[in-house]
């Protein structure tokens, strides 16, 4: 992507020599002003200027969940999870000289069954192994979204702002951020503030039929600090601490969770409040011998309800001839559980907290991946097009995580991701 | 291993993580790049978020999925997340 720049300090007299001077003056350093976007969209923030042309992207994705093994259900016929056909577009344009405007959004399709309670089971030599018991196909959901962010450039930094929305049969939420950045140092430092809040409103389905709440809602409000350093004329790094706060209703409504000794499951049950801590470091290194990019990013994670998590992604960008990019990848996650967590209760809890969501178990991850590109400049007109396959895997278990886990829980999941991605530039 | 033997290997490495991290944006702070050096930087694979689409597909489903959120400037729209 072009971007254009305000930054006098860049027309000073140069070394006419250098044959990097114009590719610095064009596209000033994607490293030295990429800060986060708000809610992750606003890429344009890679560049201390606005985009300089108009960008379409379109994708479709496949996302689809492994069926339950056989071993973690006790219901045979009842092992389909989760598929999603997800449609996402994104436009990003030129508003003015200073600012730029970039708008996304997400059509999908959800369809299957999800985790609903874990039983124990006490058959034959079984010990009370937990076994999940899934909520059969019942799900059949569309989900739409739309972001709208924009960014107005300053010489030495730029301010954000964005709006948006969810849409889903029983769920909606909307979202609003301000941030703003400011750059030290000859732009090799960009320090950057920001908030966002999101207010959220469900409405299960079936409420009466399954002793389910009818209406509930919870708000959410997010601070970020970040600095962006560039570290050589090879490498540039980026460190973001983020604090959140939400209250309200934060429990699943479709999920219960079941209690030994009075023998049936209870409404799943969180805090009505979560305060979260998330340190995320991210790390670019470019190798001019190999014309490829390593990205290594790290995020510390933890919370009050005593989940900590760490994540590890490492990819590396290879440009080839005529084009063609490859970008192989591999993600580690691992968490520990939330304090109220129990697979199932041998009795209920006095504080009345109950969850067997495998989300807040304790389990490990890895993710790999491969995303092929191909990028042809004038291909109509002078449109630049850009075609790319992507396919990750994501695989979970007890086993993977970093601490040691007794228990594993049957709920955990495994899946596939496939997208084909269209970008036009003009 | 025993958990305490853990919880002392994952003290060190994250103590260690953190070090790397402090002690490369000090440093950092002592070198200067000019402007017309930037090239390599001002590739779009050395951007931090080199593929914007990409990013916020991947945070959905694993904010969708896991119990930890996205983390940087991220918020945004919530989700039902069956």
């Amino acid at each position: 992507m072009k971007h254009r720049h305000h930054d006098d300090s860049e027309t000073k007299p140069r070394p006419q020599t250098r044959p990097s001077a114009t590719d610095a003056l064009n596209a000033l350093t994607a490293s030295a002003m990429a800060l986060p976007g708000l809610t992750g969209l606003a890429g344009s923030a890679s560049a201390d200027g606005p985009v300089e042309e108009t960008t379409i992207d379109k994708e479709y994705s496949y996302y689809r969940e492994d069926k339950l093994e056989p071993r973690k259900t006790v219901q045979p016929n009842e092992r389909e999870r989760m598929e999603i056909h997800s449609y996402q577009f994104r436009v990003t344009t030129p508003l003015t000289e200073r600012s730029d405007l970039d708008i996304a959004g997400t059509l999908e399709t959800l369809s299957g069954a999800s985790p609903w309670f874990v039983l124990p089971d006490l058959a034959g030599d079984r010990d009370g192994r937990p076994v999940q018991v899934m909520s059969g196909a019942t799900i059949d959901e569309d989900r739409g979204d739309l972001l709208v962010a924009g960014n107005y450039f300053f010489d030495q930094g730029k301010v954000s702002g964005s709006g948006g929305f969810s849409i889903e049969n029983d769920y909606y939420s909307v979202n609003f951020g301000l941030g703003a950045d400011r750059s030290l140092a000859d732009k090799n430092t960009t320090l950057s503030i920001g908030v966002s809040t999101s207010l959220d409103w469900i409405e299960p389905t079936d409420c009466k039929d399954f002793n389910r709440v009818c209406s509930e809602d919870k708000q959410s409000v997010n601070v970020y600090a970040g600095i962006s350093q560039i570290l050589t004329r090879h490498s540039a790094i980026q460190s973001t601490v983020s604090f959140g706060y939400t209250t309200g209703f934060l429990s699943d409504p479709y999920k219960l969770a079941y209690i030994e000794d009075v023998g049936s499951a209870v409404s799943d049950s969180r805090p009505d409040d979560r305060k979260q801590f998330t340190w995320l470091t991210k790390y670019r290194h470019h190798v001019s011998g190999f014309n490829g990019t390593f990205h290594f990013d790290y995020k510390l994670y933890a919370d009050d309800w005593e989940v900590n998590s760490h994540t590890f992604d490492l990819s590396w960008h290879q440009s080839l001839p005529w084009g063609f990019q490859l970008v192989p990848s591999f993600r580690y996650y691992s968490q520990s559980q939330a304090e109220f967590f129990e697979n199932y209760y041998a009795t209920a809890r006095s504080d009345g907290l109950a969850s067997s969501d495998y989300r807040l178990s304790p389990y490990g991850a890895i993710t790999y991946g491969l995303k092929a590109s191909w990028a042809y400049e004038d291909l109509i007109a002078t449109s630049d097009w850009q075609l790319a396959l992507s396919y990750e895997r994501y695989e979970s278990s007890a086993g993977k995580a970093f601490q040691r886990v007794d228990v594993e829980n049957p709920g955990l999941v495994n899946f596939r991701v496939f997208a084909v991605r269209a970008t036009v530039s003009f | 291993m025993n958990n305490e033997l853990l919880q002392s290997v994952r003290r060190r490495v994250l103590a260690l993580a953190c070090s790397l991290v402090l002690a490369s944006l000090a440093g950092a702070g002592c070198t200067t790049v000019k402007p017309w050096d930037r090239d390599m930087l001002s590739r779009p694979d050395m951007a931090f978020d080199s593929d914007p689409l990409e990013t916020s597909r991947r945070n959905h489903i694993y904010n969708s999925k896991e119990a930890t959120p996205p983390g940087g400037a991220g918020g945004g729209g919530g989700c039902g997340c069956n």
